[in-house]
């Protein structure tokens, strides 16, 4: 077994069981939902996690459809961003006010739909129990019906940049679906506004020595999420600005 | 003298003096005016003595006068290019960093008929 498999074996944990009666209505966890011109999904989306999570943070990313109307429409927090500054630093923001009001766990869930509410247990489980202090989905561990070939390759490629750029061995990178306990969500800070946050969360992993592991998660592709996806020229521009971000300090 | 090297030293004397103007007087940062004043003197030179850049040029291997000054050029560009981006992102930094602090100053909770603001919470007593 090669080094980078037998490091995935440590870290992942393929046989943790979803445990909803951990988190049913949890009163510790936020749920941090970064939004932009999600209208036409976020419904879907929050009455999900309505029915499980009583503390949702929508930030709406400077939107200029109905996101705002739809999240108010669901009793949960609303923060809206003046103008678009990218996901990275939605989740900043919804990641700060999460801490302020007193979360112990912080769950970051993208907005179009793409994830379940039932695998956020499944994260929740190994920083209640202490064993880690990030909990990353990983799709690559789970499943991702509807995937293309040609996403699949492109995010292979992040994952590879991402494990020579931070040296942790992940098997997937920009996967929307984690939880930071709260001392994690507070030594982390996320300063690349766009998409390259994902892999800056990795290298801060790294860098503060934060107990980590990757759980299985399932990611569901349609047409709209796929639209609405990265492209593969994203992807060079979040290599350009990962590198330009650790220039320009 | 040609009547080119006539008007641009005459410009750039222009120049270096006001630059030394404000030095004097106390105007502005004097270290960037020293600076500026440098890069006039240096641009006066080599109009006035083109002969010197050509054998400057001659000594460090590129031959030509003008392969000098286009190499300085496109170095000149690329460094100015990189300190502008980095303001640019320093910027943008700070200006999300505004943005983000307002969104949370301002975070609204409606649902159950009440209307909630983290600022302030339902049962706060603002009198």
């Amino acid at each position: 077994m090669s080094l980078a498999k037998q490091n995935l074996a440590q870290h992942a944990m393929p046989g943790a069981t979803p445990s909803s009666s951990i988190s049913s209505g949890a009163p510790d966890v936020w749920v941090v939902v970064p939004a932009y011109n999600e209208a036409l999904r976020l419904d879907a989306t929050l009455a999900a996690l309505g029915s499980h999570y009583r503390n949702v943070v929508v930030v709406d990313d400077g939107s200029t459809d109905a996101t705002r109307t739809v999240a108010m429409g669901h009793g949960v927090w609303h923060l809206r961003h003046l103008f678009n500054c990218g996901q990275g630093a939605a989740l900043q923001t919804g990641i700060d006010f999460a801490l302020r009001q007193g979360a112990r766990i912080v769950v970051t869930f993208d907005a179009d739909g793409q994830h379940q509410v039932e695998d956020v247990a499944r994260l929740l489980a190994p920083i209640r129990a202490g064993r880690a202090d990030i909990a990353l989905g990983s799709r690559f561990l789970g499943s991702a019906p509807g995937l293309p070939w040609s996403r699949w390759l492109m995010l292979k490629l992040g994952v590879l940049f991402t494990r020579l750029f931070s040296g942790l061995p992940v098997t997937d990178t920009h996967n929307g679906l984690r939880a930071f306990s709260h001392d994690a969500a507070a030594r982390i800070r996320i300063t690349l506004a766009g998409m390259a946050h994902a892999s800056e969360i990795i290298e801060q992993i790294r860098q503060h020595r934060l107990r980590w592991c990757e759980v299985p998660v399932t990611i569901r592709y349609d047409e709209e999420t796929l639209n609405k996806g990265q492209s593969s020229w994203n992807g060079l521009r979040i290599v350009a600005r990962l590198v330009m971000g650790r220039i320009v300090r | 003298m040609t009547p080119f090297q006539w008007l641009t030293l005459g410009g750039l004397t222009g120049a270096v003096l006001w630059e030394l103007s404000r030095i004097v007087t106390g105007r502005g940062l004097w270290r960037l005016a020293l600076v500026r004043c440098g890069v006039w003197v240096l641009a006066a030179t080599a109009i006035a003595r083109p002969d010197w850049i050509q054998t400057l040029a001659t000594r460090i291997g590129i031959h030509r006068g003008t392969d000098l000054l286009v190499y300085l050029l496109v170095l000149t560009f690329l460094g100015s290019a990189f300190v502008f981006y980095s303001c640019y992102v320093r910027l943008r930094r700070q200006v999300v960093e505004l943005v983000r602090e307002l969104a949370i100053l301002d975070a609204r909770r409606v649902g159950d008929g009440a209307r909630q603001s983290a600022a302030n919470p339902p049962g706060h007593d603002a009198s």
